[in-house]
């Protein structure tokens, strides 16, 4: 067989490492873990904007990966199941008191919030206020984000937040790269609608 | 008109969207970049889409730190091994998937292919052994040459099976045929007696009826005098570790509990703690193992205690596991 990328080299590196793990070795389970969990953690930080959240969702993830190893037939790369688990698990997450993350941006703001009279500028990183302002930009995203449906949400935290190519994402989300497209576009439209105030 | 051009802007808009996600195609991009040079209001476009990029890219989450992802997986094995039963690993997976594939076990644990082929040998052995024992007149009731045709045949209990044409094309319309006639053989004698010896191993290793290889590993483990036979040892700990009946693996592993501790049972208590789906026997596995800790406790053994604090679904061998690796860390 022809190995033609650093992708496939990974994906063989994956086979062996859960063979050897279905074998019962610990050393290659962890070293399953750690070859993605970083990742994994980083997604669900970008999904739900808590890191605290983000941690529960890296237990279930690999809880649940681990436990259907075994039935596991590689008829898709095991990143690309990984990636899926993690995006169904914060899709439908809830927050430590039972709430789901994602709130409503009318919610997060409050009453009084205008986001046309808003005008926030991003600020660079070397002014006194920047982390504040960035701040609060990124939770405007974030609420934002959680305004989208579950597709596009994934969609766009995917590619955006996370840099997967469509191709991937088609994977992912086990539809056509078309459809993806289509998604990207409607959940940018959104977002750049939402956040039409905020300007560099 | 109007709508023509939207529909055609349409098109240029979503391969702005894509050259900006580096997915365009190098002729495609070539193509936008001449439409851009003559269209203002792509180019607007295009710097709308860099402002949203710009806003996304600075007020991106931040990245997990390193303390972050060590206690993500702290809490990982911790909850795996100690949480609640439904996040726990279940300890057959292993076991059920590596018993489909019970030929790989000498590729998984290459130390057990000694033992599949002293097994093999003592099957080969053992077919040899009978046709010596007839040769010398010892247990009569093989059909073999220098037998009478007519008498074999025409003894009731002989079974015919095997039949090939050796000459079917003479002139005189002769015709050649060899088969395996074989007769039922009925012997008595002290369990130590090489013959019922021989006669048991054979059962306890290839008799397909559970029952039957259940009674030979009792009528071996009756035995006193068997202990330094190394052929029944071997086959016992075939049977541990290969048989697909509990109760024969069961009393296999209560059998070999009377021989010395040596390597060879050791790796049989190893393979049996990792690979049985039963267990009870996993337990009296990994109590023996315990029982030779620290003087057989060596990398692999750590590594198996490892992955069974892990991965097992029985309390009792995750804490025993455990159990066993602390009190060695201990000073």
């Amino acid at each position: 067989m022809k190995i033609d990328s650093a992708r496939d080299r990974a994906d063989l590196e994956d086979r062996r490492l859960i063979l050897k793990a279905r074998g019962g070795d610990m050393r290659a389970v962890e070293e399953l873990v750690y070859r993605y969990d970083e990742k994994v953690l980083s997604m669900a930080m970008s999904f739900v904007g808590d890191m605290d959240d983000a941690k529960d969702i890296y237990q279930e993830v690999f809880i649940r990966v681990l436990k259907a190893l075994p039935k596991f037939e590689f008829r898709s790369r095991f990143s690309t199941y990984l990636y899926r688990i993690v995006t169904n698990v914060c899709i439908t997450h809830r927050t430590r008191d039972g709430k789901r993350r994602f709130v409503p941006i009318e919610d997060e703001q409050g009453e009084d919030h205008d986001p046309t009279k808003l005008g926030v500028t991003l600020h660079s990183p070397d002014r006194p206020d920047a982390a504040v302002i960035n701040h609060e930009i990124a939770s405007r995203i974030r609420a934002a984000v959680g305004t989208l449906s579950p597709r596009l949400r994934t969609v766009f935290v995917l590619r955006h937040h996370e840099g997967f190519k469509l191709r991937e994402i088609a994977g992912i989300m086990e539809c056509a790269e078309g459809t993806v497209k289509k998604y990207l576009f409607d959940a940018t439209r959104r977002m750049r609608s939402q956040l039409e105030d905020i300007r560099t | 008109m109007k709508e023509d051009k939207d529909r055609s802007h349409a098109k240029w808009e979503e391969w702005l969207e894509l050259s900006q996600y580096g997915e365009l195609s190098d002729a495609d991009q070539r193509q936008l970049d001449v439409h851009l040079e003559s269209c203002q209001r792509c180019r607007t476009f295009r710097n709308e889409l860099n402002q949203f990029r710009m806003v996304m890219e600075q007020a991106a989450p931040a990245s997990p730190g390193e303390t972050d992802l060590l206690d993500a997986r702290a809490n990982l094995w911790s909850n795996l091994t100690l949480g609640r039963p439904e996040h726990r690993l279940p300890g057959g997976w292993l076991s059920r998937f590596v018993d489909g594939l019970q030929g790989l076990t000498i590729s998984v644990f290459p130390q057990y292919r000694t033992v599949l082929a002293g097994a093999l040998l003592l099957f080969v052995g053992l077919a040899g052994g009978y046709y010596l024992a007839f040769q010398d007149g010892r247990t009569p009731g093989f059909a073999v040459p220098g037998m009478g045709q007519t008498d074999l045949l025409s003894n009731e209990d002989v079974a015919i099976s095997n039949v090939r044409f050796v000459d079917s094309d003479v002139p005189d319309g002769t015709l050649g045929i060899r088969f395996e006639a074989v007769r039922p053989v009925q012997i008595m004698g002290p369990v130590d007696d090489p013959d019922i010896q021989r006669v048991l191993t054979f059962a306890v290793l290839n008799e397909q009826n559970p029952g039957v290889r259940l009674r030979a590993v009792n009528a071996v483990s009756a035995s006193e005098g068997l202990q330094s036979d190394h052929e029944i040892r071997d086959a016992l700990v075939t049977a541990l570790k290969t048989d697909s009946n509990a109760g024969v693996r069961g009393e296999a592993f209560n059998a070999l509990s009377r021989y010395p501790f040596d390597e060879e049972i050791r790796d049989a208590m190893i393979h049996t703690l990792v690979f049985d789906e039963n267990p009870a026997l996993r337990i009296n596995a990994i109590n023996r193992l315990q029982d030779q800790v620290p003087a057989s406790f060596d990398e692999q053994l750590e590594s198996v205690l490892r992955t069974r604090m892990v991965l097992d679904d029985n309390a009792y061998i995750r804490t025993k596991a455990r159990t066993v690796l602390s009190n060695l860390a201990a000073p």
